[in-house]
């Protein structure tokens, strides 16, 4: 069932739509679009499929969204579980669920608590984690600060500020708690794995990478890095492991 | 392998530009630096990207020289291969020469258009001037042009001509063969092709 007030649509029940114009949409039921979507926002609760394109202003998937064409979501929050066929770009991005593109990411902010995996380049401004991401090709950010809660993995990272933290809270700095949260949970896998990493200041932990280029460099805890070439500064710190290093 | 001497490395190039790695990917996602001027290549330690020497070294020079009075998206716009995007602000389309000040007073008399100016606008507004000299429009007349060029696409194909007919100055858009009174003056015929180039050429794109 579907309805309508000032071009304000709801979907209710099963229902199937050719797409168009419209204010405000929300998916309570199961609905299928055939055509591309245009919008002032977007909210889905239940479960919706869009064919063609999706453009709205805000976008809030709290149920399940497939979208077959490029997307433009705006302030874009996925609770829910996303797919994006083509492109994604949005102003604002946080992925609290599942969100999974074929194409690019183009967004100002991303903040990821769930899982995102990205075939393409991911192209951010501020890029956050401390869930879990998979970007294949290049992920260029200004700013990236991410604590890996699982294996993170990206083709290449380049940027003006790259920090990788140790996920871990405060029970795993007692000694004995942390080692045996690492053996049961599996914590030793929350990691970040690159091939390169091109940054100014870059300070690193559990990550490992087979090069790692850059101005200031720090290399910490869990580590393992192939090569480092670096201009101003390397710092090596606890079982930092580091293959060879150059400055250049 | 012996160094291609058309190209550069990138720790060639930041290092004798100056920029930082950050500058250089945040001008790659701003389209500042075409993606297809990166070229990875095998090195031993992994992979090394390179980038067309002359060109690379070219747009980052200018991009260092401009990126004081523009920001990033506007910059961006100026090096796109399409004009659509362009945008730069009402001062600088003036304060580069590119476009009369009497003309751009008439575009925000006639059309109100919004600031930063888009290069379909800025184009319209240095035809007007062209006629201005070519033909001696007055500002009713000028204003008229601005609107056919609204209604019409300038940066697409065609003609502008300007005719008088016993002493009343009218402009239509054309493409192809017009037939107008003969009695009527051809003042002026601007090929609006020649222009969008002649533009993007003094703007350096």
């Amino acid at each position: 069932m579907t309805s309508t007030l000032d071009n304000d649509m709801k979907f209710m029940g099963e229902s199937t739509h050719p797409g168009g114009h419209f204010r405000d949409i929300a998916v309570m039921g199961r609905t299928r679009v055939d055509g591309d979507v245009v919008c002032r926002s977007f909210s889905c609760m239940g479960e919706a499929q869009v064919r063609g394109s999706l453009q709205s202003g805000r976008t809030s998937i709290m149920g399940q969204t497939r979208v077959g064409g490029p997307v433009d979501a705006g302030d874009f929050s996925v609770m829910g579980r996303m797919d994006c066929a083509a492109a994604l770009r949005a102003r604002k991005l946080s992925c609290m669920g599942e969100l999974d593109v074929r194409g690019q990411v183009d967004a100002e902010t991303a903040r990821v608590f769930g899982k995102m995996t990205v075939q393409g380049d991911c192209n951010v401004d501020e890029f956050r984690s401390r869930g879990i991401f998979e970007v294949s090709g290049l992920l260029s950010v200004d700013h990236l600060l991410v604590r890996p809660h699982g294996p993170c993995r990206a083709g290449e990272i380049g940027g003006a500020r790259i920090e990788v933290r140790r996920a871990g809270g405060v029970l795993d700095r007692i000694p004995l708690v942390g080692w045996m949260r690492s053996c049961l949970f599996g914590g030793s896998r929350s990691r970040l794995e690159v091939e390169s990493i091109e940054g100014d200041d870059v300070s690193l932990e559990d990550t490992t990478a087979k090069v790692v280029r850059g101005a200031r460099i720090r290399i910490g805890r869990g580590c393992r890095v192939g090569v480092v070439e670096y201009r101003d500064s390397l710092r090596q710190e606890d079982d930092g492991e580091v293959g060879d290093s150059r400055r250049v | 392998m012996p160094p291609d001497p058309e190209q550069i490395s990138k720790k060639e190039l930041l290092e004798l530009t100056g920029i930082s790695y950050g500058q250089l990917y945040r001008w790659k996602r701003k389209g500042l630096i075409p993606e297809a001027w990166f070229v990875k290549k095998a090195a031993f330690t992994g992979q090394e990207t390179f980038f067309p020497r002359a060109e690379v070294l070219e747009r980052v020079a200018r991009i260092q020289g401009m990126k004081d009075d523009l920001n990033l998206d506007e910059l961006a716009g100026l090096f796109s291969p399409s004009p659509a995007r362009l945008r730069l602000p009402v001062d600088q389309w003036a304060a580069r020469g590119l476009v009369s000040r009497t003309a751009l007073d008439l575009l925000a008399e006639t059309l109100a258009p919004a600031d930063p100016l888009a290069f379909h606008l800025a184009l319209s507004a240095r035809i007007v001037d062209l006629l201005m000299e070519q033909g001696g429009l007055t500002r009713e007349e000028g204003a008229g042009v601005l609107r056919t060029l609204a209604a019409g696409d300038p940066v697409g194909q065609g003609q502008l001509l300007f005719l008088r007919h016993k002493g009343v100055g009218f402009c239509l858009l054309a493409q192809g063969q017009v037939a107008p009174d003969p009695e009527a003056r051809l003042v002026a015929r601007i090929d609006l092709a020649a222009q969008v180039t002649e533009l993007k050429l003094k703007l350096g794109v």
